[in-house]
This record gives structure tokens, C-alpha cells and sequence, in this order.
């Protein structure tokens, strides 16, 4: 199916159309969002919102980018969004538990989470890397994740972030000397 | 420290290895399911919205005519009001020639 003869068909709110897309798009979409959440549970939640948004508002996208640049750009989304609401929660039971009132620091969504496509030979230097990650500004995290996990290259990272290349080269970069300096900062304290 | 440039690169690079992971081949079920569940509550709070709308207009109806029906049961009108009511202005001009 064509671009778009899909885009077309998705507007009139298309049943064959869509699950035309959930099949073409569903590995793309989950990844992106187990390179953000690492876990499979959540990724797939949050896999399953990415479509029905798209479904929802597709009859607004006005076409000027790819169909997938819109799907990735509503799961970058999507995701931050995620996590920002999960640090929140998390600030709100620390909080609660220095009072007493809720137990949440010992709950199953604080133990560290496991994504199924880390290699076990890299296990604990991926992690290592995920947790400085973690730590870098939120700009260069999506485009470091995007480009590394995903493989998007910088123009399609442009169009999903909505920059210019060469600011997502910037970004790229910072994000590396940022992991470098502190990983270094790690392995010297490790020493 | 060569030993730690080594180890950052490693590190570094480890992000690349990481497999992409096959999705629910069920998901296009589950996403239909969760959109008919989205679906239906907002019918059914539409739903109870009106039942409780139209409830309310009528225990108002039902206040209003007992709050009338309770009025009627007794009159604040002395003798005279009542008379003139009638049409009598008083009780002598009914034995008046």
C-alpha cells in the first residue's frame, strides 16, 4: 500500500488500513519505546497508546512528513511523557514514605528494569551506560536513543525531532562527550 | 589511563549491540479491545448523565406538587377575606331586604 493511498485510507478511518499499519510499524514503535522505558510491559502499554493516538488524530496530520516519522514522533513523545509522570509518582511515594504512609520504595516498578535485547556479555556495561543516560539532558537522551537503539540517521532523527540537522549533530555530540566525561568520572572513582 | 579509555569505549559502544525485540503479534487485537473499552464508558457516563438530569427534574416536579398540596390543606383567610372570596362583602347583606 502506498503512502499515500495508506494516509488516505487511515483518515476515513480505514479498519484494514489501520491494521496495515499496527503490523508494519508495531517492532519500530515497541523498540523505540523499550529504548526509553526498558520494559517490556510498559513498552507494550505504551506501544498500544502510540496506535490508538494515531488513530485518533491522524485526520490531523496535515501529511508534510512520513507516516513513520509521525508514528516515532508520537512515541518519543509518549514515552517522555511516561517517565516524567513515573519520576513524579516516585518523588510523591519517597515523600509519602518518609512520612510513613506508603511502602513504594520497596514496590516491583522501582527494581531495575531488564531490556530482553541487551546482549548477556554487555549486560552490565549497557546498563552501566543506560543509568548515565539516564542523567544526560532530555534532548540529547532522544537523540542519542534514536540514533543508537533505533538506527535513525540524523536526517530522520531531524524530522522526528523537528530540527535541523545540524542541531541534531550537535546534540550527538554533546550526548557523547557528556557520557564520556561521565563514565570517566565512574571508572575513575571504580579505580 | 589508557586502560579507562578502552573500557568508555566498550561502554560506549555496547548501546549498538542491543537487538531489536520482536512486538506482541497480538497487538492489533489488544489495540482493538482497548479502543472498544475507551469506547463504551463514555456512553454509559453519557447515559447515567441523562438518567440522573431527568431524575432530577422530576423529584423537583414531585417537591413542587407537594409543596402545593401541602398549602391547600389549610387557609391563612379570617371570615371577611373569605366573604369577599365569595363575593359577600359581609354577613348582614344577606338578610337585607
Amino acid at each position: 500500500m502506498l503512502e499515500k493511498e495508506l494516509l488516505e485510507k487511515l483518515k476515513n478511518a480505514d479498519e484494514v488500513a489501520f491494521r496495515f499499519l499496527v503490523e508494519k510499524y508495531q517492532d519500530k514503535v515497541f523498540n523505540t519505546c523499550l529504548g526509553f522505558l526498558r520494559n517490556v510491559e510498559e513498552a507494550e502499554d505504551l506501544t498500544q497508546e502510540v496506535f490508538i493516538e494515531v488513530y485518533e488524530s491522524i485526520v490531523s496530520f496535515r501529511g508534510d512528513a512520513k507516516v513513520s516519522t509521525f508514528l516515532y514522533r508520537i512515541a518519543v513523545n509518549k514515552s517522555l511523557d511516561y517517565l516524567r509522570k513515573k519520576k513524579r509518582k516516585k518523588r510523591f511515594s519517597f515523600v509519602l514514605s518518609i512520612f510513613g504512609l506508603e511502602e513504594q520504595l520497596n514496590s516491583p516498578s522501582n527494581i531495575v528494569a531488564e531490556h530482553p535485547g541487551i546482549l548477556l556479555e554487555n549486560k552490565e556495561r549497557t546498563h552501566l551506560l543506560f543509568s548515565k543516560m539516564d542523567e544526560l539532558p532530555e534532548r540529547q537522551r532522544v537523540a542519542f536513543s534514536l540514533h543508537k537503539i533505533d538506527g535513525l540517521s540524523y536526517q530522520e532523527i531531524a524530522e522526528v525531532m523537528e530540527l535541523s540537522i545540524s542541531a541534531v549533530e550537535s546534540l550527538l555530540f554533546r550526548a557523547k562527550q557528556n557520557l564520556q566525561t561521565k563514565l570517566k568520572n565512574y571508572y575513575e572513582s571504580e579505580k | 589511563m589508557k586502560n579507562i579509555e578502552e573500557e568508555i569505549a566498550k561502554t560506549l559502544e555496547s548501546i549498538e549491540n542491543i537487538k531489536p525485540v520482536a512486538s506482541n503479534p497480538f497487538l492489533y487485537a489488544k489495540i482493538r479491545h482497548r479502543m472498544n473499552e475507551l469506547s463504551s464508558p463514555t456512553i454509559s457516563w453519557m447515559t447515567y448523565a441523562k438518567l440522573a438530569i431527568c431524575m432530577l427534574i422530576i423529584g423537583f416536579n414531585l417537591a413542587t406538587m407537594g409543596k402545593i398540596f401541602l398549602n391547600n390543606q389549610h387557609s391563612d383567610m379570617n371570615k371577611e377575606e373569605f366573604g369577599a372570596y365569595l363575593g359577600i362583602t359581609t354577613t348582614q347583606n344577606l338578610y337585607e331586604p
